[in-house]
C-alpha cells in the first residue's frame, strides 16, 4: 500500500520540478537591460531582489549592475569592494577594456570567492543563498561574488545536552559554522566533506562529513544511496533526513542518531561513523547508530572512569527499570501477592481501601498524566511553569491520594518511573510505548505476561539494524574490546581498540597500551 | 537469498536453554528419589557417546541441516519418509513443551484462568521469534541467559539456609536399577532431545563448530540441571518424587529475613525463557522440515499455521497432568529412542559410507 502511495507522489513531484525548471532555462544575453529583465522575469513578484545599476565615471563601457537579495547580503562588503572600488577608481589608467570582465574580477572587486558563471541555474541558486550577481554590459556572463551576511545565532551551550564537565559549544544553524566546530577538533587532512542537496524546493545543503581510512565504504555508499532516494520538496529540520533514512521503518526506536555537540560527533567520526550536517538544523545525524548510543553521555569521557562507569550503569539499568516497574508493580500487587513483605502487603492493600478503579486502571491513567505534564512543560513558556508544576505536584499527586481516586503507591510508582525515563532523554519515546506494551502484558497474565512482552521487545530490539549493523550490538559480548564502552566505560589506557564492525577497517586507536599507574 | 547465519557462542546459548529449559521445573530422574543425581550424571555418561554421534553428522555436512543430509545420503523417498519422522518428532515435542507450560501456569499461578491463554501467548511469542529467523533466536538467547544465568545463582546461593545434607543419605538404598533407569529417562529428557539442534546448525560458521557448541552447551547444561537437582533433593528430600514441579515449591521454601520470600517467579521467569527458545528452535525445525519435504523455498510462510496447529495438539495432547508426568518419565524415553538413538546411527554410518566413497572417488 505504502509503496503504492510513493510511487504515485514520486510521478507528480517530477512534474511539478520540470515546470520550475522551464522558468530558469533562459540564458544570458550581452544586452545589460536584456539581462536584468531576464532576471526580473525569474524572480518576478519577489520584492526582496534589489538591482543596482552604476557606472565608473571615467570608464563609459563599464556600465554595470549588482543583483541580490535584501537582508541575505553584507552590505558592507557589497558597498566598500564591490561598488566602490569600480565607481570612483580611475579604471582608464589601469585597465585595458579588451576583456573588461576578466580584468574587473582580477584586479578591482575585492572579494574573497569570486567566479565567472553562464549557467542560469547556478546564478540563481547563489543569488537565492546571499551572494551578488554582477553583470556588465556587453558580456552574456555574470560574476558571482560572495557576500552572504545573514544574522545568525551565535555558538553557545547546547540546551539538549548540558555537561558540567566538558567543552560547552553546540553547534547553530549555519552549516558552515557547524563544519568548522569539528574540522579544529579534528584536524586532519583526512577528514572529507562531501555536499549534496536535498529537497526540491528548499535545495537544502547536506554534508556527509567522514575520516577516509576509518569510515567503512559500504556504510557510506548506502548512506548515499538512501540520500539519492530522497525526493522531498523540502527539508527543514534534520529530522526530516533522520526519518527517511532510518532503517525501521514501523519502529518506536532511532536508528540514526543525532547530537547537537561537537565533541561528540568528533569523537564518533573517530569512531569510524559517517556524519551528516544539514543546513539549517543545530543537530547533527551519526550513522550507524547502536541501542548502547543512546545512554552514552559526553560526560562519561572526561570524567573519572569509575565514577563514569557509575552513572553508564545507571542510565542502562534506568531504561529496563523504566519500562517494567509499573508493569512489575501492578503484577506483583495484583497475581503474586505471595512476593511481597506482609506489613507492605497490608499496608498498600489499606491504601487501596476506597479506591474505585482497579490498579491497572489507575496505573495507566496516572502515566498517562505524567506525560501529559511532561509534555505540558516542555513548550510552555516560563512563567506560566510554575502554575503548572503547583498543578501538577499538589492537585493530581497529593489532592488524588486524598480524594481517594488512586492509591498512594501507584503516584509512587509513577513519579519513580518518570524520573527513571528522563535519565535516558534519546530514548523517551521508545520506553513510554515499551513500558504500555509490559503494562498490558502484566495486566493479561501477571508476571508471566510481563515477561512475554519483554521477550517480543527483545525479538524486535534484535532483528533492528542500523545500515547492516545490528542494534543490539556489543551488549552481552566482553571479548576483543566489545564491551568497552556498553555497560561501563572502560579506562582510556586500556580503551586501545575500536569498536568491531563500525571500525573494520582500522580498529587501532592506541599503538602502545599504557601501564597502570605510569 | 540472505544466509543466515549463528556465533558459537549463540548457540551455546540456545543450547542451553534448550535443554534447562522444560527440565528445570519437571526435574529429572523421578524413579531414583534421593539418588536422582546419581540418575542425572548416569544420563550425562549416556548421553556423551550419541552427542558424539550428533556432532559427527553435523559437522560432515557443513551448511547443510538435518533434511537435506537425510535426502541426501538415503534417497529422496526414503529420505523424504525420514524427514516426516523427524518433523513429528519435533512438532510433537514442541507441543508437549508448551503444554508443560499451561500445566505449570494452571496448577501453580492460575488455576482459573483457560490454559489454552497461557500457552497460546507462549506460542504466539515462538511463532513471531522463528518468522524473524533463527538468527534472531540465537542472538535473543544470548541476551537472555545472562539474566537467567544470574537468577539460578542467586537463587541456589538464598537456597543454601534451607538445605539439609542428611536428606541425600542413604546412596543407592533402592540398588543401581532405578538409577538406571532415572538415567535412561534423563538421557531420553533433555539431553538427547538437541537431535533437533542438526536442523538448526546448517548455519553454524566453521566445520569444528558443531562438538565444541555440542559438548560445552551440555556441559554447562549438565552442571546446572545437577545442582538444582541436588539442591531441590537436600531442600525437600523425601517429598520430591511426590511434587509435579520439585523446583518451584524447593524455592518457595526460601526465606530471607522475612523480606524475601516466595521468589518462585523467578523459576518461573527461567522456565518461560527456557520454553520459549526449546519452542522455538522445535518449531523451527518443524517448518523447515516441512519446507524441505515440499519443495518450498522458504519455511517462513508456513510457520504460522504450524504454531497454531502446535498450539492447539498441545491442548488436545493429554487430558490431565497426570497423564503428562506418566508420559515424561514412563512412555517418553522409548518413544523418543528411535528418534534420539536408532535414527540417528543408521544417519550416522550412512553417512560414514557415503563420504569415504566420496573421498575414494576423488
Amino acid at each position: 500500500m505504502i509503496k503504492r502511495f510513493r510511487r504515485k507522489d514520486s510521478t507528480d513531484r517530477k512534474g511539478r520540478q520540470t515546470d520550475q525548471k522551464n522558468k530558469s532555462m533562459t540564458t544570458l544575453k550581452e544586452s545589460l537591460e536584456e539581462n536584468i529583465a531576464a532576471f526580473q522575469n525569474i524572480f518576478s513578484k519577489n520584492e526582496t531582489l534589489i538591482i543596482r545599476r552604476f557606472q565608473n565615471k571615467y570608464l563609459s563601457a563599464a556600465k554595470c549592475c549588482v543583483l541580490y537579495f535584501d537582508g541575505m547580503v553584507n552590505t558592507e562588503i557589497l558597498n566598500e569592494n564591490i561598488i566602490q572600488p569600480i565607481l570612483s577608481n580611475d579604471l582608464t589608467d589601469k585597465i585595458s577594456s579588451i576583456n573588461l570582465l576578466e580584468e574587473l574580477q582580477y584586479k578591482v572587486i575585492v572579494s574573497n570567492n569570486v567566479k565567472i558563471v553562464t549557467d542560469m541555474d547556478q546564478i540563481v541558486s547563489s543569488a537565492v543563498y546571499g551572494d551578488t550577481i554582477f553583470l556588465l554590459d556587453g558580456y552574456a556572463k555574470a560574476l558571482i561574488i560572495e557576500s552572504k551576511g545573514w544574522k545568525m545565532r551565535s555558538v553557545d551551550e547546547p540546551e539538549s545536552s548540558k555537561v558540567v564537565r566538558g567543552p560547552r559549544e553546540g553547534f547553530t544553524e549555519s552549516i558552515l559554522i557547524n563544519l568548522s566546530l569539528v574540522r579544529r577538533k579534528i584536524v586532519n587532512p583526512d577528514l572529507k566533506f562531501k555536499f549534496r542537496e536535498i529537497g526540491e524546493r528548499t535545495r537544502t545543503k547536506v554534508c556527509i562529513c567522514y575520516i577516509e581510512g576509518l569510515a567503512l565504504e559500504s556504510i557510506f555508499k548506502e548512506l548515499e544511496q538512501r540520500l539519492d532516494k530522497i525526493q522531498i520538496d523540502g527539508i527543514i529540520d534534520s529530522g526530516y533526513i533522520q526519518e527517511l533514512i532510518g532503517d525501521a521503518v514501523f519502529s518506536p526506536f532511532e536508528t540514526v542518531g543525532a547530537s547537537e555537540r561537537p565533541d561528540v560527533i568528533a569523537a564518533k567520526l573517530l569512531e569510524g561513523r559517517i556524519a551528516l550536517f544539514v543546513d539549517g538544523s543545530p543537530f547533527v545525524l551519526t550513522v550507524p547508530f547502536v541501542i548502547a548510543e543512546a545512554s552514552q553521555s559526553a560526560e562519561d569521557y572526561y570524567n573519572s572512569y569509575i565514577f563514569a562507569s557509575m552513572n553508564r550503569l545507571l542510565r542502562m539499568s534506568a531504561i529496563i527499570l523504566a519500562i517494567s516497574i509499573p508493569g512489575l508493580f501492578l503484577a506483583v500487587t495484583t497475581y503474586h501477592q505471595e512476593m511481597l513483605p506482609t506489613p507492605l502487603l497490608l499496608s498498600i492493600s489499606a491504601s487501596r481501601q476506597g479506591v474505585p478503579f482497579p490498579t491497572v486502571v489507575s496505573l495507566v491513567l496516572m502515566l498517562v498524566v505524567f506525560d501529559v505534564l511532561r509534555e505540558a512543560g516542555t513548550r510552555m513558556p516560563t512563567p506560566i511553569g510554575q502554575a503548572v508544576n503547583i498543578v501538577g505536584t499538589l492537585v493530581l499527586g497529593q489532592a488524588a491520594v486524598e480524594a481517594k481516586l488512586v492509591s498512594a503507591p501507584v503516584v509512587i510508582v509513577t513519579a519513580l518511573t518518570g524520573i527513571l525515563t528522563l535519565m535516558n532523554i534519546n530514548l523517551i519515546g521508545p520506553i513510554i510505548i515499551m513500558r504500555f506494551f509490559l503494562l498490558f502484558g502484566a495486566a493479561f497474565l501477571g508476571i508471566y505476561g510481563l515477561i512475554f512482552a519483554f521477550i517480543l521487545v527483545n525479538i524486535h530490539l534484535v532483528t533492528l539494524r542500523s545500515f547492516g549493523v545490528p542494534y543490539m550490538m556489543n551488549l552481552t559480548s566482553v571479548k576483543n574490546h566489545n564491551g568497552q564502552d556498553v555497560w561501563i566505560r572502560a579506562p582510556w589506557w586500556t580503551m586501545t581498540l575500536r569498536p568491531k564492525i563500525i571500525a573494520a577497517k582500522n580498529l587501532v586507536r592506541q599503538t602502545t597500551k599504557r601501564k597502570k599507574g605510569k | 537469498m540472505y544466509k543466515e547465519q549463528i556465533t558459537d557462542r549463540e548457540a551455546i546459548s540456545m543450547l542451553l536453554l534448550f535443554v534447562i529449559g522444560s527440565t528445570l521445573i519437571i526435574g529429572i530422574g523421578g524413579d531414583a528419589k534421593n539418588d536422582a543425581w546419581i540418575a542425572g550424571i548416569a544420563g550425562i555418561l549416556m548421553a556423551l557417546p550419541i552427542i558424539l554421534v550428533y556432532s559427527r553428522i553435523s559437522s560432515l555436512f557443513p551448511g547443510k541441516d538435518l533434511f537435506d543430509i537425510l535426502t541426501s545420503i538415503l534417497g529422496k523417498v526414503f529420505g523424504k519418509t525420514v524427514a516426516v519422522l523427524y518433523i513429528w518428532y519435533a512438532f510433537h515435542l514442541g507441543a508437549l513443551v508448551i503444554r508443560n507450560f499451561g500445566e505449570f501456569i494452571n496448577t501453580v499461578a492460575m488455576p482459573e484462568t483457560p490454559m489454552l491463554v497461557p500457552m497460546l501467548c507462549l506460542g504466539l511469542v515462538c511463532i513471531v521469534a522463528v518468522r524473524a529467523g533463527i538468527e534472531v533466536l540465537g542472538r535473543i538467547s544470548t541476551y537472555l541467559v545472562f539474566p537467567l544465568m544470574a537468577i539460578i545463582m542467586i537463587v541456589q546461593i538464598l537456597a543454601i539456609p534451607e538445605l539439609k545434607p542428611n536428606y541425600i543419605k542413604p546412596f543407592l538404598s533402592q540398588g543401581i536399577m532405578p538409577i538406571l533407569k532415572g538415567g535412561f529417562s534423563a538421557f531420553a529428557f533433555p539431553f538427547a532431545e538437541t537431535i533437533l539442534f542438526i536442523a538448526v546448525f546448517f548455519s553454524l560458521k566453521t566445520k569444528r563448530s558443531p562438538y565444541k557448541v555440542y559438548f560445552s552447551g551440555l556441559s554447562i547444561a549438565g552442571v546446572l540441571i545437577l545442582l538444582l537437582t541436588i539442591r531441590n533433593i537436600m531442600v525437600l528430600g523425601d517429598l520430591l518424587g511426590r511434587l509435579y514441579f520439585p523446583s518451584h515449591v524447593a524455592v518457595s521454601r526460601i526465606n530471607i529475613g522475612n523480606f524475601l520470600e516466595r521468589i518462585e517467579v523467578s523459576v518461573a521467569f527461567v522456565f518461560i525463557v527456557g520454553a520459549f527458545v526449546k519452542t522455538g528452535v522445535c518449531l523451527f525445525a518443524a517448518c523447515r522440515g516441512i519446507g524441505k519435504v515440499f519443495n518450498l523455498t522458504d519455511y517462513k510462510p508456513i510457520v504460522i499455521q504450524t504454531g497454531l496447529l502446535m498450539i492447539y495438539f498441545s491442548y488436545i495432547v493429554y487430558d490431565s497432568i497426570m497423564e503428562m508426568r506418566n508420559w515424561a518419565f514412563k512412555v517418553y524415553p522409548y518413544y523418543a529412542f528411535p528418534f534420539q538413538v536408532i535414527l540417528p546411527l543408521v544417519i550416522w554410518i550412512a553417512a560414514e559410507i557415503k563420504t569415504r566413497k566420496k573421498a575414494k572417488q576423488c
